[in-house]
């Protein structure tokens, strides 16, 4: 606003800064000489005021019955055992087709590093290419898949660090080391393809789910998140991405980052 | 001693015991809060089946991660924070309506920039609990229809605005938006809402 005094278009367009506090003193000053001048703004301020409660009011009560509908389906499905499985902590069933192919070495590799840290797995799908820890370097079973650590290149993300590892060229698929500080986070994104991922160490805290070593966390394309390692040490996954991803704020000024 | 009836049992051993996988303690866990659960999520979906469906989801993936839930905060809290993310992700997979959708319900102005039909501004306010009792359904269908017009970020950002109390820091940390555009969405949504009420006012009498 450049003069004291704002018409009443101005006053209408600076409403919630002005109810929220976020204007300066001279707009605000403007506002409120604005409002004591003029009995149409008065009136326009008391119905914009009185909206959102009018509102809530009216949308109050809650719809009984297809709630109870929804608690009813799901406590079926819990009492049959029909609750699915994965994406979170495990994979969903037709993931595991991937596990005898040669089409996606990625995906593969993966679900070997989920078997070997999952007994449930192991038990419906067989063990004999689960990838066991044998040692507590979290990265033992996987080094000999991997190229040699000197040609990890690490890019710093938030409070995370990630290194591209594999790529599989015709499929435009990647296959990264991420790691993550105790307690840090990586800054909310979302996915142009697919993402799907296997904790090595540590904690992590990702949307409502809360995952250990040998999870499973897999998310659709557009999926927003904004993962966060618990406090207590550094948390390590690896990563596979169909496509690149974009970051939210400031960072979204780099673009779609691969 | 015989087990105390899931009723009066604390919340710590409802969450442990339906994190066992007792469908019972998880029924009795949830149904407390399931009326402000589907609400939350029919205000920012907007549509009953899927507000049904996402509810389901939410329930189902209440129970799959309550072995994690460490308790740090309610049980409620944490609840109602899955299912807001999941009728976030609803909404995010229906096709996105464009944002321009609400600018007839937009105030106008003359060329030098104040209220025009300045008689049609109705003061409604003081007659707001009359007009709430009078025209109860026909508001909800029209606000419904309202809120149907605003863009997916406009409505999610005023329901937990405005309908569900958060800040608009609160609301910027959780959609990743900058504060200013949390409070630009919820300022023309409030504008386009207000608009849509003023008709339901009592006419004056001997007009």
């Amino acid at each position: 606003m450049t003069i004291l005094v704002p018409t009443c278009e101005q006053f209408t367009n600076l409403l919630t800064d002005y109810e929220e506090g976020a204007l300066g003193p001279l707009d605000w000053l403007g506002m409120r000489l604005h409002l004591a001048l003029c009995p149409p703004c008065q009136t326009f301020l008391r119905s914009f005021e009185r909206t959102p409660a009018l509102l809530r009011q009216v949308w109050d009560g809650a719809a009984e019955a297809p709630a109870e509908r929804a608690l009813s389906s799901a406590l079926a499905a819990l009492r049959e055992g029909r609750q699915p499985r994965g994406p979170q902590h495990h994979p969903e069933p037709e993931a595991w087709t991937a596990l005898h192919g040669s089409s996606d070495l990625f995906t593969s590799l993966l679900l070997r590093l989920h078997l070997g840290q999952c007994p449930s797995c192991r038990a419906a799908q067989g063990d004999e290419l689960a990838l066991m820890p044998t040692t507590t370097d979290p990265l033992e079973a996987l080094r000999p898949h991997l190229p040699p650590e000197a040609r990890w290149r690490w890019s710093r993300i938030g409070d995370g660090r990630i290194a591209r590892v594999l790529s599989d060229p015709p499929s435009g698929a990647t296959l990264s080391l991420a790691r993550l500080q105790g307690g840090g986070r990586v800054p909310r994104h979302d996915h142009l393809g697919a993402e799907v991922s296997v904790l090595l160490c540590g904690g992590l805290q990702d949307g409502p789910a809360h995952l250990g070593p040998g999870d499973w966390i897999a998310h659709g394309p557009g999926y927003l998140h904004a993962p966060e390692a618990d406090p207590q040490g550094e948390c390590w996954a690896l990563v596979r991405l169909e496509s690149g991803l974009r970051f939210e704020g400031w960072r979204s000024l780099f673009g779609v980052v691969r | 001693m015989s087990e105390p009836s899931l009723l009066v049992r604390p919340e710590a051993a409802l969450v442990r015991a339906a994190a066992q996988g007792d469908p019972e303690a998880f029924e009795a866990l949830v149904r407390p809060h399931l009326g402000m659960l589907f609400r939350v999520i029919d205000r920012i979906l907007g549509n009953e089946a899927e507000s049904q469906d996402a509810l389901q989801d939410a329930l189902l993936t209440l129970h799959r991660e309550l072995p994690g839930f460490q308790g740090a905060s309610k049980f409620s809290t944490w609840a109602y924070r899955i299912c807001v993310n999941q009728a976030l992700m609803a909404r995010r997979k229906r096709v996105r309506r464009r944002e321009d959708a609400i600018e007839d319900l937009m105030p106008r102005f003359g060329d030098d920039g104040h209220h025009m039909n300045v008689d049609t501004l109705i003061d409604w306010s003081e007659d707001a609990e009359a007009l709430m009792n009078v025209e109860q359904d026909e508001l909800k269908a029209k606000v419904r229809q309202g809120l149907d017009r605003l863009s997916d970020d406009q409505r999610a950002v005023f329901v937990l605005r405005d309908l569900e109390g958060w800040n608009t820091e609160e609301i910027a940390q959780h959609l990743g938006l900058t504060r200013e555009l949390v409070r630009q969405r919820v300022h023309r949504a409030r504008l386009a809402l207000r608009a849509l009420l003023p008709e339901f006012a009592p006419t004056p009498e001997g007009k």
